[in-house]
Order: structure tokens, then C-alpha cells, then sequence
């Protein structure tokens, strides 16, 4: 019963409304051919120049908004559409990781191939070495924070006078550091090599090169003396070697 | 700067802002001064409709078209007469005081719907009732915009707009109930 009153209402007020809408209709057609009878009093009358003035600057602003809006509703189009292309590619992707077992191992190969490419990096800038790899009783005493890449601990020895880092990579290259206490004493051979005046963190060094592979490094830092020797081994490596030495605490 | 605008023959070229401007500026200009008896108010009165226009530019389809200049006549003379009651400091009086309950009990316009013949009628008396009556539902039933709309194109407040349109159909109504036209 209610039902039927509510449509009977919707009924007649859509009725009214088309009523008013003929009135509406009928009240435009009143007015223009109320305008059409004073036709030759407006047809020839002066609309001022300054209106026209008005006009064209008006539309020549409104022209560049409109044009400002358009672009910006472009790039909102175009964003929309290149959300839902990487919307489509990330579900056609997962699509195929969880139905095609040999796209979905590739898939995992090259996530692992890069978090380990990330891994390797961290390494280098951040671990500081092989502080894991050395006793107790290596405290007091430096290591390098700095290796080159493929180099590992494969040595140390300590006796009262001296400590001593020995460290290999995988082609059985070399890198020595050696550090004398207060009061020892130490030669460096340098027969047959070219000596040149370095500095490592801020202090006079002396490098030896011998032959085309071997070069030694000494220097005065802190409360003792360090030599580093390395094979196969840059000299910008190893002055980053050098710069790099930190204290086991 | 008219040469300007008018040497712009191809109509494909114009914008539907500008040919609105070329097409009506002297009729429109005309039913401004008509109101207001002066170029500088006249002046202001169309580049205030222009400005309002412009921003329902959308919904205005063919432009050489009764709906369209009608629509434009509208706007213009209403935004004439706010001029003209602001410059005199008068407040526009409706004409009819009864509220729209009392008519409604009394008349009702779907009684009359089916009188179309007289749409033409109706119109005429409503409008020399109140011509702002008559626009008001124009712009309302037939062209179709929204109450806060018609406040925006009128610079209206919204209740004036409410107000005004429930006071048109009442008289509407009341012209319905009395069988006739009642001229003031």
C-alpha cells in the first residue's frame, strides 16, 4: 500500500516537473520573441570598445587557465593509466610466479642474485674486516677495516715485540701487517727497489716497490711502527688499507 | 579590437566563450542598459554575467539556439537588476506573502498539468508577475541547474534561491487557481 502511494507521488511530482520545465520552455520562447519585436532598437546599438577590451583579455586568461587545467587533467589521465599498466604487469608477474614453476625459480634466482650483490656491498663499506676472526689477545692491537675484495684472515701471531696480520685471497696474493711496540727495532729491506716518500693519514710513509709485483709500506702512527706488504696489490689500495687500520678494543 | 574579433569569420576557430561574446554582445548589452539606463553599469552587469558564465560553459550546448539566448538574456537582466536594486539601495519585494503551505492545501499544479496549451499563458502572467519567478524555474526545470547553482550565476545566496523558487510555484499556483491571468 505504501509502495504504491510512494510511486503514485514520484509519479505526479515528476509530472510538475515536466510541467515547469514546458513553463520554463514557453517563458524562453516569451523572451525571445520579446527581444526579436525590439530588434531594431539593439540591432545597430555601440557596445562600448572597452567592453570588447574587457572581453578579449578576460578570454585570453580564461583560455590560459583552461589550458593550465587541461594539462594538469592530462597528467592525471596518464598517471592513471600508467597505474594500471604496472597494476597489470604486477598481476600478470604474480600470475606466473604461482603457476609457472620456471618462471617462478628464474624469478627467485635474480631476487637472490641481487640481495646478494646488496650483501657484497654492505660488506665492503660497513664490516669492519676480521675483528670476528681474532682471539682476545689481539686487543690493543690494529687490524685492517679495510680488505680488498677476495682477501680473508688466514694468519696472526703476537709476540712481545711485534703482532702480525696475515691475509690471502683465492690466487694465493699476499697481504702482510706488521706493527713493532715501543723500543723494537725493525730493517726494511729495500735492496733493488725504488723507495718513494708516501703519507698515510696525515704522516710521512716510505714505500718500497720490488720488482713489478711486491710493494712495502712503513710508517710511524700512533705509539708504534707499521709495515704492510702486499703482491699483486695497487698502490690505492693499499694506502686505503693503511688509512684503514683500527684498534681490537 | 571589434576587428579583432570579427575578423575571426571561421567559426571552428572560436572558442564557445568567445562566439557567445560576438554572437549576443549587442542584445545582451541592450537588455542591460534597458534596466540600468547607463553604459558603465551596463558595461559591468556583462562582464559580471561573462564571468559567471564561463564557469558552466559545459552545460551550454548549440549556441545559435532560442535555449541558449534565452539562458543568456536571463543571467544578464537578473544580474541587471541586482545592480540596479544595489546602486538604489532597494531590496527586492516578492509579491506574495502567503506562505507556500497555505497555498498548497488550496491548489495543487499537477491538477493542471495536462493544460499545456496554456504553458505559453502561464508563462506570460508569471512573468509579468514577477519576471524573477519565472527565471528562477526556467533556469531551475529547464535548464536544468541546481539550486546552489542558480545562487552562483545569480550572486544569490542559496536561501533567497530556495525561498524565491517555493514563492514562484506558489504563484504559479495561485495564476493555476485562478483560472487566468492577474496582471499587477
Amino acid at each position: 500500500m505504501n509502495e504504491s502511494l510512494n510511486a503514485d507521488k514520484e509519479y505526479k511530482a515528476q509530472l510538475e516537473e515536466n510541467f515547469l520545465k514546458h513553463i520554463g520552455y514557453e517563458h524562453v520562447e516569451n523572451l525571445c520573441t520579446e527581444l526579436d519585436s525590439q530588434k531594431e532598437f539593439w540591432k545597430d546599438i555601440e557596445v562600448p570598445e572597452s567592453l570588447d577590451q574587457w572581453f578579449n583579455d578576460f578570454h585570453k586568461k580564461e583560455g590560459k587557465r583552461r589550458s593550465k587545467r587541461n594539462k594538469n587533467a592530462s597528467v592525471i589521465r596518464f598517471m592513471k593509466r600508467a597505474a594500471v599498466v604496472i597494476l597489470f604487469i604486477i598481476g600478470i608477474n604474480y600470475f606466473l610466479i604461482t603457476t609457472v614453476e620456471a618462471y617462478r625459480i628464474q624469478f627467485f634466482k635474480a631476487v637472490v642474485s641481487i640481495q646478494e650483490r646488496f650483501t657484497q656491498i654492505d660488506y665492503e663499506s660497513n664490516n669492519p674486516g676480521n675483528v670476528p676472526d681474532l682471539s682476545d689477545a689481539w686487543s690493543g692491537r690494529y687490524y685492517f677495516s679495510y680488505l680488498p675484495k677476495g682477501y680473508t684472515l688466514t694468519e696472526n701471531d703476537i709476540n712481545e715485540y711485534m703482532a702480525e696480520l696475515k691475509y690471502t685471497d683465492e690466487d694465493g696474493n699476499l697481504i702482510v701487517l706488521q706493527q713493532y711496540f715501543e723500543k723494537s727495532s725493525s730493517i726494511m729491506n729495500s735492496e733493488g727497489g725504488i723507495v718513494t716518500n708516501i703519507i698515510i693519514n696525515n704522516e710521512k710513509a716510505i714505500l718500497v716497490e720490488k720488482g713489478s709485483n711486491l710493494k712495502i709500506v712503513s710508517w710511524l702512527q700512533y705509539d708504534r711502527a707499521f709495515y704492510l706488504l702486499a703482491y699483486n696489490t695497487e698502490l690505492s689500495e693499499i694506502v686505503k688499507m693503511a688509512e684503514s687500520i683500527k684498534i681490537k678494543k | 579590437m571589434i576587428a579583432f574579433l570579427l575578423m575571426i569569420e571561421d567559426e571552428g576557430k572560436r572558442d564557445k566563450l568567445e562566439d557567445l561574446y560576438i554572437t549576443y554582445r549587442r542584445e545582451l548589452f541592450y537588455v542591460a542598459y534597458n534596466i540600468l539606463h547607463d553604459y558603465q553599469d551596463a558595461e559591468d552587469a556583462i562582464q559580471n554575467a561573462f564571468l559567471r558564465i564561463s564557469k558552466y560553459l559545459d552545460k551550454i550546448g548549440e549556441i545559435r539556439c532560442k535555449k541558449t539566448r534565452g539562458y543568456l538574456v536571463i543571467i544578464v537582466r537578473n544580474l541587471s537588476f541586482d545592480r540596479f536594486n544595489e546602486k538604489k539601495k532597494a531590496v527586492p519585494v516578492d509579491f506574495l506573502d502567503e506562505t507556500a503551505e497555505e497555498i498548497d492545501s488550496e491548489v495543487s499544479i499537477e491538477n493542471h498539468v495536462l493544460n499545456l496549451e496554456r504553458g505559453k499563458e502561464l508563462a506570460e502572467a508569471l512573468s509579468k508577475l514577477n519576471s524573477n519567478y519565472a527565471d528562477l524555474l526556467t533556469l531551475k526545470y529547464y535548464y536544468e541547474y541546481s539550486t546552489p547553482e542558480i545562487a552562483d550565476l545569480l550572486n544569490l545566496s542559496y536561501e533567497v534561491v530556495s525561498v524565491r523558487l517555493t514563492r514562484s510555484k506558489v504563484a504559479l499556483r495561485k495564476i493555476l487557481s485562478e483560472g487566468g491571468v492577474k496582471y499587477e
